[in-house]
């Protein structure tokens, strides 16, 4: 890769990374070119997660710096921000409250050019159903850390299918195994932020 | 072999020596006011009932070798939660609602200086009021010298019954503390903007934290029988730094930590949640048959005894998924799977993988105390 912003974002050189990006727009350079570049440079953090070079710490540093750039680039897109992929519905369900791995697939998703709706924690399962019938999201991810919360994945699942929403259904967290997302009855089990992205990118 | 003593069992697990079974120590704090119908904002309120609850869970259920804690850890964590803002049944959640920690960055950059000048008592200082309510200190203060009486008086109480008290609370790992009250984000960013900051605070926490936690220890231990043998160290997001950041700001913490205590004649128990997988050869480097490291089912144990036999206790990790949707067969077949493979040799404590839930089926608990207590296969080995 010879793109210097990619390869900042990718070596976790923040001020390198938020320098190129205000030298780029400064020079006139096509903002959602600057924000491919810093995709690319996510794409590789991604890769060398995924071949055990990167720990999680640095996923999280990561998905803090492409925030950044996108917080630099924002003022210069259009209303709607150019052409995604697609739209995530995400959040955390009702009765838990954590968000570290919810954050870390938001993160990752919008790096993976997906337009994702964050619903944020302890969220009701009309909430879910309501942004998914506004939004038209074909995905919804479903985050829990405690066992309270497969009751609230399962309820979450049964309203979707509820309203006859046509949407596939991923769960992750911590202690969630193949026996909790059959109960739950999601589509597919996410074990980390990565497999996240290639789900949504396969039912896209 | 005959029968063991259930101090001789659990003392010779962690040496390595042989057992006539496993000890079954399994963590009961949020699954036994549930099931003996005490709602947990009553376990958080009055420390006598949060004890009583859990002895009477106890006994309802059969007994096993030990007591986890002494009383509920609902009430100090409900109490003393490092800083750390928290969502409390009673307070902010319903009656009965299982507490939850709520990640803030309550400790700000500028914080690092005051922690390194005046050490990290100080700063909970500073930090309990903007946690907020229930942690007003008018309230905290008072309650925080009541948890550590009861220390001393729930551990006789258990005593008294014949039944030991297995873990008393030891120092925390500074990197986890950190995280705690300044969030994970905030903190792995740290680490990459602020290292050196970072570490001269982690290196004052420890010289304030070990003799600190060490010492209240000490002195349970010395007012009763068997009480605090064992320091709960937990550790849940040091496995997120990658290799040269885990060693810098958490292993050399952990590794001085655990000489300290030993040091003390108190046994480390590292109770580390999540997936320790990738630094499970680092456990090599502790002192053989005198730590024990207690896993939550998300790291691969039966990996870990792989790596780690014949070099250190292990403890753990019936599923908290298994014992809220699995039958009481499938409890069963898992528990004789660790019995088998992990308890193999010896240097091997059943317990359940981090707290049995607070929903967990009682006929899945059941059968993990009555596999546990009856299946044994190596007591003929030895």
């Amino acid at each position: 890769m010879s793109d210097a912003l990619a390869i900042a974002i990718s070596d976790l050189d923040e001020d390198q990374a938020n320098k190129l990006v205000q030298e780029r727009l400064a020079a006139g350079t096509n903002p959602q070119d600057i924000l491919a570049s810093c995709r690319d440079g996510m794409e590789l953090v991604g890769k060398r997660y995924e071949a055990g070079e990167y720990f999680v710490s640095e996923l999280i540093m990561a998905g803090e710096m492409f925030k950044q750039t996108n917080a630099l680039l924002a003022p210069h897109f259009a209303a709607g921000g150019g052409a995604t992929k697609g739209k995530v519905v995400i959040g955390t369900v009702k009765g838990d409250i954590h968000d570290i791995g919810k954050d870390l697939v938001v993160g990752m998703l919008k790096a993976g050019g997906f337009e994702v709706i964050d619903l944020g924690v302890d969220v009701p399962k009309e909430k879910f159903v309501d942004m998914v019938k506004e939004s038209g999201a074909k995905v919804v991810g479903l985050s829990g850390l405690l066992t309270i919360s497969f009751d609230s994945m399962k309820e979450t699942v049964a309203a979707l299918k509820a309203a006859g929403l046509p949407v596939k259904v991923m769960v992750g967290g911590g202690p969630l195994t193949e026996q909790v997302r059959e109960y739950v009855g999601a589509d597919a089990l996410g074990a980390d932020a990565q497999v996240a992205v290639r789900l949504a990118n396969q039912w896209m | 072999m005959d029968e063991m003593d259930p101090r001789d069992r659990i003392n010779a697990a962690i040496a390595l020596q042989p057992v006539d079974r496993a000890p079954l120590i399994p963590m009961m704090d949020i699954f036994s006011p549930r099931f003996e119908g005490v709602k947990m904002s009553a376990m958080i309120n009055d420390l006598d009932l949060a004890r009583d609850t859990l002895i009477k869970g106890f006994d309802d259920l059969g007994g096993w070798d030990a007591t986890f804690l002494a009383g509920g850890l609902v009430t100090n964590i409900g109490w003393g939660n490092f800083g750390m803002a928290s969502k409390l049944p009673g307070y902010q959640l319903g009656d009965d609602d299982l507490w939850q920690l709520d990640e803030k960055e309550i400790m700000k950059v500028e914080d690092y200086d005051f922690v390194i000048q005046n050490g990290w008592n100080a700063y909970l200082g500073l930090a309990y009021p903007r946690v907020g309510a229930p942690c007003d200190p008018a309230l905290f203060f008072p309650r925080l010298g009541e948890i550590a009486a009861h220390g001393v008086k729930d551990t006789l109480i258990w005593e008294a019954k014949g039944v030991s008290v297995f873990a008393g609370f030891g120092p925390n790992p500074p990197f986890e503390s950190v995280t705690f009250t300044r969030s994970l984000k905030e903190t792995i960013a740290d680490v990459y903007r602020r290292p050196d900051k970072l570490e001269a605070a982690l290196d004052a926490i420890q010289a304030e934290q070990v003799p600190f936690m060490v010492g209240g220890m000490l002195a349970v231990k010395q007012a009763t029988k068997w009480g605090n043998k064992v320091a709960f160290i937990g550790a849940t997001r040091a496995p997120f730094l990658s290799p040269p950041n885990f060693e810098r700001f958490f292993w050399k913490y952990l590794k001085s930590m655990v000489d300290q205590i030993l040091a003390a004649g108190i046994t480390p128990m590292l109770h580390f949640d999540s997936v320790w997988d990738r630094y499970l050869e680092k456990f090599l480097e502790l002192p053989k048959g005198q730590v024990l490291l207690e896993l939550d089912s998300t790291t691969n144990i039966f990996k870990a005894k792989e790596i780690l036999k014949g070099h250190m206790c292990l403890m753990g990790d019936v599923p908290a998924s298994l014992l809220k949707l699995g039958t009481p067969e499938q409890v069963t077949a898992y528990v004789k799977k660790l019995i088998d493979v992990v308890g193999e040799g010896g240097g091997f404590i059943l317990s359940t993988g981090c707290d049995c839930p607070i929903d967990a089926k009682p006929e899945n608990v059941k059968a993990m105390l009555e596999t546990g207590k009856t299946y044994n296969p190596h007591h003929k080995v030895f």
